[in-house]
């Protein structure tokens, strides 16, 4: 392309090129806004730490800076987006060994005497009880569930998100939720 | 570029990449498997990954360094739910071959209380490094590597500084451990 | 769908970031020092500021481009998406490698430290 270049006055080139900046900024800062909430809470329901998890996030945001000009469409990048945000929370996790590699069965049981719900049904104690057992799950089955239940992904797409076979997806649901919900049934007797 | 390859040259290039005889048996092993990494590149394939490694990515650019004079990369990881899905004897056909010519293995450690064992091994052809072997074991999980090629071993300390492993100093001395490995 | 998966959709929700967070991404970015690709639409518009004659000469280039460039472009495609493929294969070989060596690294210094500690 160096013939059109050459032809175009200096100061039109290099406002050409101000202007190939502020839109490449534009475009970046468009996808940060509208993925953050995603990227964020993946990282943060991995490491169940809201610095580290904007740590991760903002390492994802900075990779995908340097990978855009490479993704093909904006489905790609939410795809993109999500597998980095797995592999880069469970890089941060080894190397800052803030994965303990307990058991669940190592968890201690939720109090039976807990907080009731509020007006709404919500009840914070077992949403936070339910975030401490993911968190304490094995890396691969912890990402499977996190792109289970909050990014709503069926077994397939989790499946081609994190380079596994679906067997494996499906069997890291069933046997996370068998756990969860033996955890949870001996606390409360309740959830099935 | 030709996208119609003979049969017989894949299997030349996969068996160059795979460097060790794996044993027949390990063909079911990744339906028993709940995890399994199953890598095999050839020079073919590796050329054609280096030209997607950007030199602004950190863990690109390591595994560019890596695959700098490498042949082929061969990668059989299972994870299993339960103990017994392997044979400790097929294993040994493993081993067995890492004893034959060429081969001289510098780490060779065993746990009998935890039932670990692994072993890494390089191959030399002519005085040159030609290849590298890692076959690790333990009750639930199953891991060879074979990588054929001049590996660097100093380019092996860089793979422990990136995709996420921590760096480990070879020359610090061990900490004193309180738990005793008996 | 059970009520222990209702309970974990509420619990795995979605999560604002904290306050600034977009813009301090921004901002790391604007620091780093490789010039950005410009974006599609700055990519295309750009044909449209040289001069007429170039414009001329790269209207025929494109139709040009246009005939030979479809298989062309499917077969970069089928190259770009095995070399991607590639790669990560090869990324995925290197962590296990990576990862296999620390373990035996490991337990060469716990066998070490238990050898030291005999002595």
């Amino acid at each position: 392309m160096n013939g059109p270049a050459l032809a175009i006055p200096i100061e039109a080139r290099r406002e050409s090129q101000d202007n190939v900046t502020a839109e490449a900024q534009r475009e970046f800062a468009a996808l940060v806004g509208e993925h953050q909430s995603m990227v964020f809470s993946i990282a943060l329901h991995y490491l169940h730490s809201r610095e580290s998890a904007e740590e991760v996030a903002q390492e994802v945001f900075l990779q995908l800076y340097r990978h855009e000009d490479r993704l093909a469409s904006r489905e790609h990048v939410a795809a993109w987006l999500r597998r980095v945000a797995c592999h880069r929370a469970i890089d941060y996790a080894r190397r800052r060994r803030l994965d303990p590699r307990t058991s669940l069965a190592e968890c201690p049981e939720a109090a039976s005497a807990a907080a009731p719900p509020d007006a709404a049904g919500d009840d914070p104690m077992l949403r936070e009880r339910l975030r401490k057992l993911v968190q304490s799950l094995p890396e691969k089955a912890r990402t499977v569930m996190i792109l289970r239940y909050q990014e709503d992904l069926d077994p397939e797409e989790i499946a081609r998100t994190l380079e596994m076979p679906v067997r494996t997806v499906k069997s890291h649901l069933q046997r996370s939720l068998a756990l969860l919900r033996e955890k949870l049934s001996r606390a409360r007797g309740e959830l099935v | 570029m030709k996208l119609l390859v003979p049969l017989a040259v894949l299997a030349a290039c996969a068996a160059q990449a795979q460097m060790l005889k794996i044993p027949p048996s390990f063909d079911k092993l990744a339906d028993k498997a709940e995890e399994v990494a199953d890598v095999t590149l050839d020079a073919n394939m590796l050329g054609m990954a280096s030209k997607f490694l950007s030199d602004k990515d950190p863990d690109d650019k390591a595994a560019k360094k890596v695959v700098g004079g490498i042949k082929g990369v061969f990668v059989r990881s299972y994870k299993f739910a339960h103990e017994g899905e392997y044979s400790d004897a097929d294993v040994e056909l493993l081993r067995v071959q890492l004893r034959g010519p060429g081969w001289s293995c510098i780490v060779n450690v065993r746990s009998k209380k935890n039932r670990e064992n692994a072993q890494v091994c390089f191959y030399t052809e002519n005085g040159k490094p030609a290849g590298m072997a890692i076959v690790a074991t333990e009750p639930k999980e199953l891991t060879i590597v074979t990588i054929a090629g001049a590996i660097d071993p100093e380019h092996l300390g860089a793979l422990e500084g990136q995709f996420g492993i921590p760096k480990i100093d070879l020359d610090s001395k061990p900490k004193k451990q309180d738990q005793k490995d008996d | 769908m059970s009520r222990l998966e209702d309970e974990l959709r509420n619990a795995l929700r979605r999560e604002e970031p904290p306050e600034g967070f977009a813009a301090r991404v921004l901002a790391r970015a604007a620091a780093t020092p490789e010039p950005r690709r410009a974006g599609a639409w700055t990519r295309v518009t750009r044909w449209f500021r040289a001069p007429v004659f170039a414009r001329a000469a790269m209207a025929c280039a494109l139709c040009l481009a246009v005939v030979l460039g479809v298989h062309y472009e499917q077969r970069q495609q089928l190259e770009r998406v095995r070399g991607e493929a590639a790669k990560r294969q090869l990324l995925l070989a290197l962590r296990v490698t990576g990862s296999s060596l620390r373990a035996v690294h490991d337990k060469v210094h716990e066998l070490s430290a238990g050898y030291s500690d005999a002595q």
